[in-house]
């Protein structure tokens, strides 16, 4: 399932997937892969993408069922 | 060793021909385990890791390539034994051809596998580097296998494996491996470009 809240949550911090893969020491095919909902991201990088995101983890990765 | 010798395990008196004895065989693996050993240590004092080269997702596509590799070389060994129990252990069938080429050939779906899933190449840029250093020595081993082969107009000789043949079967494998890397490079080219559209 896509991660469209991660997707605009980056737009809005004006970041591209390579800057935001570099600012959480990851490659941007991982980070594109996690928007697109291809990958699970464990919880240490979920947390270090909702740090250089300004985000919480409900906001980016709570899913609603 | 020279590219394109022959190496004779039956006719130990055959002219012409490097005769690989024991004393070759024990030089030839201790030189590869000291080759392992060297690297293993300069990689410990370079700080050179998996882990810090790939990251998660990386590591576990690179973990599962490998599942692919063993199982293409099962395949192909059991494939090989079949063939040579119906057909005899001669020409391409020999021995040599059929555990070493086994071996070449399983390393494919490995390397396939990392690529179009984005985990051949670590996180540091040097794709580019890579694929020059690949291509020219593909390049090399496909020049010296092909010139070999057609000179001596011998790839297959039963109780001798010619070295010219795992040269080619190495220059192959590698332009297939450049090739990949630029099919990969174009999907996401692509990708990237539909993405912009919407």
């Amino acid at each position: 399932m896509k991660n469209l809240r991660l997707k605009s949550a980056r737009a809005a911090m004006d970041m591209s997937q390579q800057e935001l893969a570099d600012a959480v020491g990851v490659s941007r095919q991982t980070v594109s892969a996690i928007e697109k909902g291809d990958y699970n991201p464990t919880i240490n990088l979920c947390i270090a993408i909702c740090r250089v995101l300004g985000k919480t983890l409900d906001e980016l990765f709570w899913e609603e069922q | 060793m020279l590219a394109g010798d022959t190496y004779n395990f039956i006719n130990l008196n055959t002219e012409r021909e490097i005769i690989m004895d024991h004393a070759f065989i024990i030089g030839f693996a201790a030189a590869i385990v000291a080759a392992i050993v060297f690297y293993s240590v300069y990689a410990r004092r370079k700080g050179i890791s998996e882990g810090k080269e790939f990251d998660e997702r990386q590591l576990i596509v690179r973990g599962k390539s490998f599942k692919a590799s063993y199982i293409t070389l099962a395949v192909l060994l059991i494939a090989y034994l079949l063939a040579g129990s119906s057909f005899g252990y001669t020409g391409i069938l020999d021995p040599f051809y059929g555990v070493i080429l086994s071996l070449l050939f399983s390393v494919f779906p490995m390397i396939a596998v990392r690529i179009f899933n984005d985990s051949y190449f670590g996180r540091g840029d040097h794709s580019k580097r890579n694929l020059i250093t690949i291509g020219l020595l593909s390049l090399f081993n496909l020049g010296t296998g092909l010139y070999r082969i057609i000179s001596t107009g011998e790839p297959f000789k039963t109780g001798e494996m010619n070295v010219s043949l795992v040269s080619l079967v190495v220059g192959v494998m590698g332009i297939a491996v450049i090739a990949m890397v630029l099919i990969r490079n174009l999907m996401l080219k692509k990708a990237e470009e539909s993405e912009d559209d919407e």
